[in-house]
């Protein structure tokens, strides 16, 4: 079990490293984030949107139903998205079909630490392949992906890992 | 018999010499118009400029504004093109010092006030503005709060109702606010000012959006 999750961790690393190393995220491009309500509680330190919202930071983009910005010192620190389900893609413009998409119960990223936090029923999907977990945790700067599988009720679930072979094949 | 004879003459004598006075259509830069309505007779002014200053000679209020009118039949007075400067001492713990420029301006009197009062050498306005008057601002307008001398906060929008003692904004309309490094554009706002607390909707003209600017874009 721990040798077939370590496998899969070290194929999620060789399916995603290498493609989003070719699009790296420009986190100091503006952020815009849209959504049909938004509410700001400056004393509390929290940015919420909700309904239909929208997130792009370059590359970057979200699709979510409900998104929590909190901020320190005048600045985002910490993103917390929540959609049924939230909707992730990284895209560079160059090499569309490259594209990396992904759905999870929720999305969290640590703007200080660039990490990203994909919780529940993850699913990474590009053209070589796609993964399947209930949490990855992606580190932005080191580039470096770890996903883990959850025990509910008993039942054991793995992370689970499907190769496009022809696709790895052409690389 | 007699005095009824005497009130009746003084009664129609004072009625004859309102009648003069109100249908002059300029009395020393105040004109006297009826209103159309046939409630009241409502009362202009070409502008208005003046400060006010508090107990301690510290200037409080500053107000500028183009044609200025009293309907005291409506209960209301009209202002085109007005600027209102509050400060506040620095030292106060909810102290924001505003600068509101807007194409015009509305507030409601006292039911049945006397539009007279509003003349410039008796108009106060910390007293207006220390009750729960609403200010209805309209066509363009731009609203800064300010502390320590430095904007913080910046309101650009249509029709901007302000609550200067509550501290409180409210608009339905286009409305764009640059606040700290985000630049946030709705089409609805509730704000209120002291809490920092700040509800923005979107409409079928739109969402609401932020722009998160990068460090070396900082708006204020």
């Amino acid at each position: 079990m721990r040798s077939l999750r370590d496998f899969s961790i070290g194929l999620l690393v060789f399916l995603i490293a290498p493609a989003i190393q070719s699009q790296k995220i420009d986190l100091e491009q503006e952020l815009k984030i849209a959504a049909d309500k938004v509410t700001y509680k400056n004393t509390k330190g929290s940015i919420v949107y909700e309904g239909n919202v929208s997130l792009t930071q370059g590359d970057l983009s979200f699709q979510v139903d409900r998104l929590e910005a909190q901020t320190e010192d005048q600045k985002i620190s910490y993103i917390e998205a929540i959609g049924s389900p939230a909707r992730f893609r990284f895209e560079d413009q160059e090499k569309k079909d490259q594209a990396i998409t992904g759905q999870s119960g929720s999305i969290g990223y640590d703007v200080r630490k660039k990490i990203l936090f994909l919780k529940n029923k993850v699913i990474i999907q590009q053209k070589s392949g796609a993964i399947r977990a209930h949490q990855i945790v992606y580190d932005l700067e080191t580039q470096e992906a770890t996903a883990e599988s959850a025990e509910d009720a008993g039942e054991a679930r793995q992370v689970e890992v499907i190769l496009q072979v022809n696709e790895l094949m052409d690389r | 018999m007699k005095i009824l004879k005497w009130g009746i003459v003084i009664t129609m004598l004072a009625v004859f010499a309102t009648a003069i006075i109100f249908s002059t259509q300029k009395l020393s830069g105040v004109v006297f118009s009826k209103d159309p309505s046939g409630k009241g007779i409502n009362v202009s002014i070409d502008g208005i400029n003046l400060r006010e200053f508090d107990r301690e000679g510290q200037l409080s209020y500053r107000l500028k504004t183009g044609k200025a009118t009293w309907y005291p039949g409506r209960s209301l007075a009209s202002f085109e093109r007005l600027q209102l400067s509050i400060y506040r001492e620095e030292e106060k713990e909810d102290s924001q010092s505003w600068e509101i420029d807007a194409e015009g301006a509305e507030i409601a009197t006292q039911e049945g006030g006397n539009a007279l009062i509003f003349q410039t050498s008796n108009l106060s306005l910390e007293q207006l503005l220390s009750t729960d008057t609403e200010i209805r601002l309209k066509g363009n307008v731009s609203l800064l709060a300010k502390r320590s001398g430095k904007t913080y906060i910046k309101f650009y929008g249509q029709d901007l109702t302000v609550h200067p003692k509550l501290k409180r904004l409210s608009t339905d309309q286009a409305i764009s606010i640059e606040f700290k490094r985000m630049k946030t554009s709705a089409f609805g706002m509730d704000a209120d000012l002291i809490e920092e607390h700040f509800v923005l909707f979107g409409d079928s003209r739109g969402q609401v959006e932020t722009i998160l600017y990068p460090k070396q874009r900082a708006k204020i």
